[in-house]
């Protein structure tokens, strides 16, 4: 035995201790506030026993999974004759988990359509396990909210779809259009095993983020602690009608599994809103219930008649444990300790050994021009010191500031510095990384290539045909809004009838399940992942997603992460050169848009190394495409704490 | 039913061993090219590893060799010729020479011997490469770890 990873790692730590006493930076607020809460083996047993007693009471049954904030899954209970035995072909789709017979649910845009509507494409008709499906609905419902937000996959629901609010003809998409296909089983920042052993986060999900009502946060003293998520109808589905309030069983029992664990009243989504729209929490509260908390069979005394604890894959081995507290090493983010981001309370990413996963560094690319692990942090650091800033959109109580996620990388793709406020969402923390990496990913001059050589050139000759023949070759610059613009099933967005984006499938074949070049760059991991799930494979997705031609540099593609196509991201110039990628996600998306513009500038002038935003006239806004200019990026009007600036990003 | 529009052509292999894992050319026809081609995943007893991975080169005159390991914590690290695993920055131009013996057309990479990984996180992504006289070929493949007693 010559060489231990080990040993690498005790050497990084003796260059820490060194680090950290020889610093001269002060260090301020690097200690919580609050007292970091976290789900016992007690609580998650009485969150099962309620939902499972409302699910009695109702006489059906579901699949029940209950998430800790980084994405731990505590406990998957699978109920007997919950969820369907046939799928969408009429095959018998039950599976025999931990000697529990499962059934399966099956994914339709149109939950009146329970074997899905022909002509969808891409996830549409397939069917996966109850309780894969709860897993991926509790992971959102944990990692969509914050002490500042409460959102529940309705939620989610409402803010995908083609219009927001969905149905509301000629309105243009959902906010967070695109971000089912995140935190994705292929993911490369995500943590694959899930287990008492390996705690820290994030955690991948099964599905990425789930549209399917019964996803609902879990929160004690004011802080989110996990999430729960049910599915006993069979269908992974959505809310395509905000225009009623539905009865929705998934729902309803989730619901009951929150009793005691209850969002704060003024943080949930009905208390939020954008563009003058509110967001929906659940379409019934708890008065809807047909059962009372208090009267629920304890868990350990449920007979096996009922159901079972299952075991799935790498995500819960059988056996019921807490959750880790968020913002301690365990749950892998706590405060940052070095001072790298001066003042601010930044958090970071940590490992199982409490060391910085993500810690400024160079550039991989190896040119004169790659960016500089100087010229990262403080990159991230005038990021959020904008978020610091920042009037929120999306958290309560008014007058908080944004809570993002900021992540940078380089032309590889390879992630050069993250770090966070403190409570910002964890979806945002993938999120952001997907962002960084698509602007830096389509403002490259070799995407169109690189997308040809992954099989998916029919997109590239699609963005040619609309925005000319060296479109993804030419060294625009695209924003992710800019991406976002192309990704649309209506180009201009929302406007009915209007021919679909180039990245887009058109509006006959798209749902969001099939959204188009998002999906299919992933799809086969994706397909992977289920069949290894399923036990029809031995091999798990790799991971990194994506076929597209590998970097050494990284040994994977430059989107390892998949893409995202809702705002958030800007790609990062020396001069004319691009050398990488600025990634914000957590709060709305004009002020993530905000925070990486102004980031970036700032920092750009801060160190008149030639960093900064894109030259003027490379930008992807003066590109028209089906007769519309495509946007770079949208600043909310007057949106600072401490200033009366209306426009902060005019002339940037 | 599921469409998949780029379905990855490489099959993949899983193979187990609580011993010696061998990912071998002549079993696999494994090659090494410029943009970097998807090696079979490897299994291997955490407690104590060893891995080696033997691809063809063709008519190729490797000048180099080089072994790296991408963790799910995100760090980089490089196999040296000595068998350490040493932090590597990412950039091309830091990777040391593994001096790899070649033999018969062929390239042994020895990534792993008895090494101990019970308190790594998996799967860790690996690269081989070589370099000729003007360019770079490499390979990867998933890593991942069967915990044993």
């Amino acid at each position: 035995m010559r060489a231990l990873f080990l040993n690498v790692k005790l050497s990084c730590f003796r260059f820490l201790i060194l680090a950290a006493a020889t610093a001269t930076i002060s260090l301020l607020q690097t200690t919580n506030a609050w007292v970091q809460e976290s789900l016992s083996i007690i609580e998650v047993k009485r969150v099962l026993a309620q939902a499972i007693h409302e699910a009695r009471t109702r006489g059906v049954g579901a699949a029940i999974a209950v998430s800790d904030r980084s994405g731990n899954i505590l406990a998957v209970y699978n109920m007997i004759g919950a969820n369907r035995q046939f799928n969408a072909a009429g095959v018998d789709c039950t599976v025999g988990l931990s000697n529990i017979p499962v059934g399966c649910v099956v994914v339709t845009s149109d939950p009146k359509r329970p074997n899905g509507v022909p002509g969808k494409g891409g996830l549409e008709r397939l069917d996966v396990p109850g309780p894969v499906a709860a897993i991926a609905k509790a992971i959102t419902g944990a990692y969509l909210s914050s002490s500042g937000n409460a959102f529940t996959t309705r939620t989610a629901s409402q803010i995908v779809q083609e219009h927001f609010n969905p149905k509301e003809r000629f309105s243009p998409s959902g906010p967070l259009f695109g971000v089912q296909f995140s935190q994705l089983p292929c993911s490369d920042l995500v943590i694959a095993e899930n287990s008492s052993a390996v705690t820290i986060g994030p955690k991948r999900s099964p599905l990425g983020l789930a549209a399917d009502p019964g996803g609902i946060p879990l929160y004690k003293n004011n802080q989110v602690v996990g999430a729960i998520g049910v599915i006993s109808d069979g269908l992974y589905s959505l809310d395509p009608n905000i225009g009623d309030f539905d009865n929705d069983l998934d729902e309803l029992i989730a619901l009951a599994g929150t009793v005691g664990f209850e969002a704060p009243i003024d943080i949930r989504g009905n208390r939020i809103t954008v563009e003058g729209k509110t967001f929906r929490f659940t379409d019934r509260g708890y008065r809807a219930l047909k059962s009372q908390a208090s009267e629920a069979v304890p868990f350990d005394r449920l007979d096996r008649s009922v159901g079972g604890l299952t075991e799935i894959g790498t995500y819960f081995a059988g056996t019921i444990r807490r959750g880790t507290a968020f913002g301690t090493p365990a749950s892998g983010y706590r405060a940052n300790t070095t001072g790298e981001y001066g003042p601010l309370n930044a958090f970071i990413l940590v490992d199982g050994n409490n060391q910085p996963r993500f810690s400024p560094r160079d550039g991989t690319e190896g040119m004169p021009e790659a960016l500089t692990a100087n010229e990262v942090r403080t990159i991230i650091r005038n990021a959020l010191t904008i978020a610091f800033r920042a009037r929120a959109q999306i958290r309560r109580p008014l007058g908080d500031h944004a809570h993002v996620t900021v992540s940078v990388v380089d032309t590889n793709g390879a992630i050069v510095g993250l770090a966070r406020t403190p409570d910002g969402p964890v979806f945002g923390t993938d999120v952001s990384l997907q962002k960084a990496r698509t602007a830096a990913f389509f403002s490259n001059r070799n995407a169109g290539n690189e997308l040809i050589a992954g099989n998916l050139g029919n997109y590239v000759l699609q963005a040619r045909s609309v925005l000319g023949p060296t479109a993804l070759s030419d060294g625009i610059a695209f924003a992710d809004r800019s991406g976002g613009n192309l990704s649309r099933p209506y180009l201009p967005d929302g406007v009915i009838n209007a021919p679909p984006g180039p990245f887009s499938k058109p509006i006959s074949e798209w749902s969001i399940f099939n959204t188009g070049l998002q999906l299919d760059l992933v799809a086969a991991n994706l397909v992977a992942h289920r069949s290894f799930l399923l036990g029809l494979s031995s091999v798990d997705t790799a991971s990194g997603c994506t076929s597209l031609p590998l970097r050494p540099e990284t040994a994977k593609s430059r989107i390892p992460n998949g893409i995202q196509i809702f705002p958030g991201s800007v790609p990062i110039y020396r001069n004319n050169v691009l050398i990488g990628g600025l990634g914000v996600s957590g709060d709305g998306i004009d002020q993530d848009d905000m925070i990486s513009l102004l980031g970036l500038h700032n920092a750009g002038l801060e160190l008149g190394t030639g960093i900064g935003n894109a030259p003027r006239g490379i930008r992807a806004d003066l590109l028209f495409a089906n007769g519309t200019r495509l946007r770079y990026v949208s600043c909310p009007f007057a949106p600072f704490l401490d200033s009366a600036d209306q426009t902060p990003c005019s002339g940037k | 039913m599921l469409k998949v529009t780029n379905i990855i052509t490489s099959i993949l292999f899983l193979l187990l061993s609580l011993s010696a894992t061998t990912i071998s050319a002549a079993s696999e026809n494994l090659e090494l090219v410029t943009w970097g081609s998807v090696l079979p995943n490897a299994m291997i007893d955490t407690n104590r590893a060893s891995l080696n991975v033997q691809v063809e080169i063709g008519g190729d005159i490797p000048l180099k060799t080089h072994i790296t390991a991408h963790t799910p914590a995100g760090n980089m690290l490089q196999r040296t010729n000595l068998g350490y695993w040493v932090p590597w920055s990412g950039k091309l131009d830091d990777l040391i020479d593994t001096f790899s013996p070649k033999s018969s057309n062929a390239i042994n990479f020895k990534i792993f011997k008895d090494d101990d990984l019970s308190e790594e996180l998996f799967p860790i992504k690996i690269m081989v490469a070589y370099r000729t006289a003007t360019e770079l070929k490499f390979g990867v493949f998933d890593l991942a770890g069967r915990r044993t007693q």
